[in-house]
């Protein structure tokens, strides 16, 4: 089963018990930055508000990335991916003669489920909601098989995957980021949408894609942008964390401690 | 002779009861102090050492987890790529 949700392409193998495409496009229209009518833009609009149970639990999960990084995957980033000229969907061409303008991360408070945002933060939920939904989407399969959007993949059973130059087994989740897929440019400058909260730049990172295997695909997509955005310390971040992380710079692969160990 | 051995055999035998007793109650004195005074000697029934489930749960939460990794066995039917 194949269809197209949250600007990607998702992909179900194995018989499912409901709908995946309703679980995706429950999380897409709550959290989507491009629908003016969805519960993210509306509270970024409002400057914060009352959520929903669902939008609650969700940014929960953020506010849980953004500890188990240290800081590095956080949701208070939107205004700075606005700024860099990620601004509408991907596929319509963000290319402009115009220079990317700079903003710094806001901040926000959650006392229960009213949110408050700091005057100019945009939260963006990307970077949590998408693996998310893949885990949701999986937890329905009634047997072994996988679900995948845009290559953020989790698995009931084993499953082989493929990667740039090799492939793995997999059991539990498996996500990349990198800047290979999602490039714009601004002023002639190249852009991409994965921003460092330290500079609130898109990140200077030395790796184009961080791989990470993790028992969920939230715990692989939240260890891979944290890995990426960490640059050089990111293979021994994840080798603390015991993660195996792999790491591509231009044509070169490399593998950190964990990764080698599992697939000697 | 044997009657002016016999007061002898008497105050060794009652000697020796008396060292025994002295040590018997000087251990049982020590134990008992030591159970009292010392961490590692238990004073209630034996529990686990392991630490609460609430707090193995917590900590647990606030962890990232890694998954099973292997080498691949078969052509993959996906593949994962940057998002």
């Amino acid at each position: 089963m194949t269809f197209r949700s949250m600007g990607c392409d998702v992909v179900v193998e194995g018989a499912l018990a409901a709908d995946a495409r309703a679980v995706f496009e429950r999380y897409d229209a709550t959290f989507s930055r491009f629908r003016p009518d969805s519960e993210l833009a509306r509270l970024n609009r409002a400057g914060g508000g009352v959520m929903s149970p669902f939008f609650a639990e969700v940014l929960e999960q953020a506010l849980w990335a953004s500890r188990v990084t240290r800081g590095i995957v956080v949701p208070t980033v939107g205004r700075c991916v606005l700024a860099a000229g990620y601004d509408a969907d991907f596929h319509s061409g963000l290319d402009r003669p115009e220079p990317a303008a700079h903003a710094a991360p806001g901040a926000l408070r959650r006392v229960g489920r009213v949110l408050l945002l700091a005057p100019g933060t945009q939260i963006d939920l990307n970077g949590v909601v998408k693996s998310i939904a893949v885990d949701r989407a999986a937890a329905l399969l009634r047997g072994d098989g996988f679900v995948s959007a845009g290559g953020d993949i989790a698995t009931r059973g084993p499953v082989d995957v493929a990667l740039t130059g090799g492939a793995v087994r997999v059991t539990g989740g498996i996500a990349t980021s990198g800047v290979t897929r999602r490039q714009w440019l601004r002023g002639g400058v190249r852009q991409h949408h994965l921003i460092d909260p330290r500079s609130g730049l898109p990140s200077a990172s030395p790796w184009s894609e961080v791989t990470v295997c993790g028992a969920t695909c939230l715990d692989a997509d939240v260890a891979a942008k944290a890995a990426f955005l960490l640059g050089e310390e990111g293979p021994s971040w994840l080798d603390e964390l015991g993660l195996p992380g792999r790491f591509v710079s231009g044509a070169s692969v490399f593998s950190n401690r964990h990764w080698k160990s599992a697939c000697i | 002779m044997a009657t002016r051995l016999e007061p002898v055999h008497r105050r060794v035998q009652l000697a020796r009861l008396a060292l025994a007793g002295g040590a018997a109650v000087l251990f049982g004195t020590s134990m008992a102090l030591a159970r009292v005074h010392f961490a590692g000697h238990h004073k209630q029934g034996v529990t686990p050492l392991a630490p609460p489930q609430r707090l193995v749960d917590v900590v647990r939460q606030d962890q990232l987890q890694a998954g099973i990794l292997a080498p691949a066995e078969a052509a993959p039917g996906i593949a994962s790529a940057p998002s």
